[in-house]
């Protein structure tokens, strides 16, 4: 394996962690109201 | 086709021989840093996250880490407990918060950027650990990349308040590397050293979170099983035992320190919080079989990971229980098996280190959360190796070709990437959070409570609770009360929800219920209801509605001298009451506690309005003008207003008189 494909196989990697991150996720990002909340442990 | 004991048995030279598929320009370290880059790439989006969870109570709201008030003595002091300093039991983490916060001020992306280096630095660690131990270079890369991308460390990484587990395991990493500097070293002043290295790391890798506690245990095991040393290899078994002595040393510092602070458990003998304290401790071990097993799939197979678990007790006969125990046990019996010992080192190691590593967090010990997916941080590490080997070794086996080899490796740390991005996702904001926790667990008080006051939180941004948002409130409010009815944060919940119905005595009357329910953090429940209390109908309580107020802010300001937002409505009351020197100084110590929190400054600014002084007034509000955008649209007209009335009425007012005078808050934090 040349240095190149090491560097493209590493770019290859993160943008299909990426996508693929986004294509599993269901969350809905909503922003928060407050800034001071009761904690939780 | 090669038998698998060629490549999982003689572990070394199989893997050696996958190194040739590294780039032949590029050294093992570039490699290292390559992949580094790829874990740190994928981590970026947190950098868009803000405060959620507990980083309000360890980090924002946190008076005793800011300039001034901290004092490193107190943490080894039975005091810690008593002025509930949050986290007093791990003074590592206490002293790391309060530098990060000196550092980088409150900004959540530097605190996320933060926790992206912990992480990253957990695994250089790693990968110098397997280095010195012999292990081969393929290997290393390989989990490296398993424990970078494992999407299980989705809530430890994303969260900032949960960075204790990154900075225990980064000491705890640590302190084994300078142990087996230790043990290598030739010279006895250079063993010492690192010998003292070790044991003081270890102390403070416990110090930050007990979890890492077993790992001279993981250490003894690892010289034990020696996957990649010949036998005639062994290290000096005197200074080994010496080693273990010393890393033991370090975790047994750390138990006096909560010793000291605590007397016992940090988290207090009769704690409700615990959920053995309800069923006892047989039912909530059965359960834990059953957590341990679902640890297992989830590092395996990644679904079902959730921000939010419900505790909960079960039967040592229900089939899942049953099942739960006979694979542990399984598994430790296999591990320990000697053809298992000697064929597959790295599998026993991965069984064998795991079951140790999750003994802290395994319920034996009374916890507030009996699951959580941050637990397996630390623990995951021995499984991250056995799988890198189990993976490199079925590539090596199947593949026509030898760069082949790598793509099962490849495969799994692609599907990990991938859920681990999705799971992080949660984290974005507490509103996300709770929603997700709702979701994923529906019998959670705690998140239908936290939600509530979410959707309730609306109104205290100056916004009108519209009608339906205060329903479907007070529907997770009451939810969470019908699903633990002593659980004080629904009765916060109900309570918020009367302040903002303006129906005084309700939330009089849940405000008490929540401190009196809670064992800790009672410094917010204690300010509302001394301020709800004045607003009680004459005649409601038996005793002066002023006296009880100030009652109950004494007993605050002395259990919580390190709550900001105590002293704020502490002053706000005293202010109301027309004391204001006492007001002055608790919105100045208010603030100094909270430096960023525009309410305190905005009551410090209206004293000096309703004092007359017009001038520390017009100083005040332009030194914070920065501070006090963030105020709501109405606070800031209602302020310009009185400043612009308070010019009219004093003749004697000028900019310049103004430009002199020292302000309200006049030693900026």
């Amino acid at each position: 394996m040349s240095r190149k494909k090491f560097y493209a196989l590493l770019v290859i990697a993160a943008l299909s962690i990426s996508i693929g991150g986004l294509a599993c996720g269901d969350t809905i990002e909503q922003l928060d109201k407050l800034d001071e909340t009761y904690g939780a442990t | 086709m090669k038998p698998i004991d060629d490549s999982l048995g003689a572990l070394a030279p199989a893997l050696d021989g996958l190194g040739a598929l590294a780039p032949r320009s590029l050294t093992p370290n570039a490699l290292l840093a390559g992949l580094l880059g790829l874990i740190a790439v994928v981590h970026l989006p947190l950098l868009g996250f803000g405060f959620i969870y507990d980083d309000g109570w360890t980090l924002r709201s946190n008076g005793f880490l800011r300039p001034g008030q901290f004092d490193l003595a107190l943490l080894f002091s039975p005091e810690a407990a008593a002025r509930h300093v949050p986290d007093a039991f791990r003074p590592t983490l206490v002293v790391f918060d309060a530098l990060s916060l000196r550092a980088l001020g409150l900004a959540p992306w530097a605190h996320h950027g933060l926790s992206i280096a912990l992480h990253l630095g957990v695994c250089v660690l790693l990968a110098r650990l397997l280095r010195r131990l012999g292990a081969p270079e393929a290997l290393v890369l390989g989990s490296v990349a398993c424990f970078g991308l494992l999407a299980i460390h989705a809530e430890a990484v994303a969260v900032i308040s949960f960075r204790e587990d990154l900075l225990a395991a980064a000491l705890g990493l640590g302190a084994l590397l300078a142990g087996l500097r230790m043990v290598e070293a030739r010279r006895r002043v250079l063993a010492l050293a690192w010998g003292s290295a070790a044991a003081l790391l270890m102390a403070l890798a416990c110090g930050a979170k007990l979890s890492a506690a077993p790992l001279p245990v993981v250490l003894g095991l690892l010289m034990w099983l020696s996957p990649w040393a010949e036998p005639s290899d062994r290290r000096p078994r005197a200074r080994l035992a010496i080693l273990l002595g010393l890393l033991g040393l370090g975790v047994g510092l750390a138990l006096a320190q909560t010793w000291l602070v605590h007397g016992g458990s940090p988290y207090g003998a009769d704690n409700p919080r615990i959920y053995a304290q309800r069923v006892g401790l047989g039912p909530v071990l059965a359960a834990s079989t059953q957590i341990h097993l679902g640890y297992l799939q989830q590092i395996l197979a990644p679904v079902n990971l959730a921000p939010e678990y419900v505790d909960r007790g079960a039967s040592w006969t229900a089939p899942a229980t049953v099942i739960a125990s006979a694979t542990l046990l399984g598994l430790a019996i296999a591990s320990l098996l000697p053809g298992v010992r000697r064929r597959w080192p790295l599998l026993a190691f991965a069984g064998l280190g795991w079951l140790l590593l999750c003994i802290p967090t395994s319920n034996l010990v009374g916890l507030p959360n009996m699951r959580a997916d941050r637990f397996m941080y630390l623990p995951s590490v021995p499984i991250c190796v056995g799988l890198a080997a189990a993976l490199l070794s079925i590539g090596r086996r199947f593949a026509a070709e030898q760069h082949q080899a790598w793509l099962p490796l490849l495969g799994f740390v692609l599907i990990q990437g991938s859920l681990g991005v999705a799971a992080t996702r949660v984290y974005v904001s507490n509103t996300t959070l709770w929603h997700t926790a709702v979701k994923r667990a529906p019998e959670s008080a705690r998140a239908h409570a936290l939600l509530g006051l979410e959707r309730v939180g609306a109104a205290r941004q100056g916004e009108r609770l519209a009608s339906e948002v205060a329903e479907a409130a007070e529907r997770s409010c009451r939810r969470a009360e019908q699903l633990d009815p002593l659980y004080e944060l629904p009765q916060l919940c109900l309570g918020a929800l009367a302040i903002v119905r303006q129906d005084w005595v309700l939330a009089y009357e849940h405000h008490a219920r929540a401190i009196e329910l809670s064992i800790d953090r009672n410094d917010r429940p204690l300010a509302a209801l001394a301020q709800i209390a004045l607003d009680l109908p004459a005649g409601w309580l038996e005793q002066d509605r002023k006296a009880h107020a100030i009652e109950l802010l004494e007993r605050g300001l002395r259990e919580y001298p390190y709550s900001p937002e105590l002293h704020a409505a502490a002053a706000r009351v005293y202010h109301r009451l027309g004391q204001p020197d006492r007001a002055l100084a608790l919105y100045r110590r208010a603030r100094s506690l909270r430096p960023d929190r525009w309410e305190t400054v905005v009551g410090g600014l209206e004293l000096a309005l309703d004092l007359g002084d017009a001038a520390s007034a017009h100083r005040t509000w332009w030194a914070e003008a920065k501070l006090l955008e963030r105020a709501d649209p109405a606070t800031r007209t209602h302020l310009i207003r009185r400043l612009a009335t308070a010019r009219a009425l004093s003749p004697d007012f000028s900019l310049l008189h103004s430009l002199l005078n020292s302000g309200v808050f006049p030693d900026e934090p």
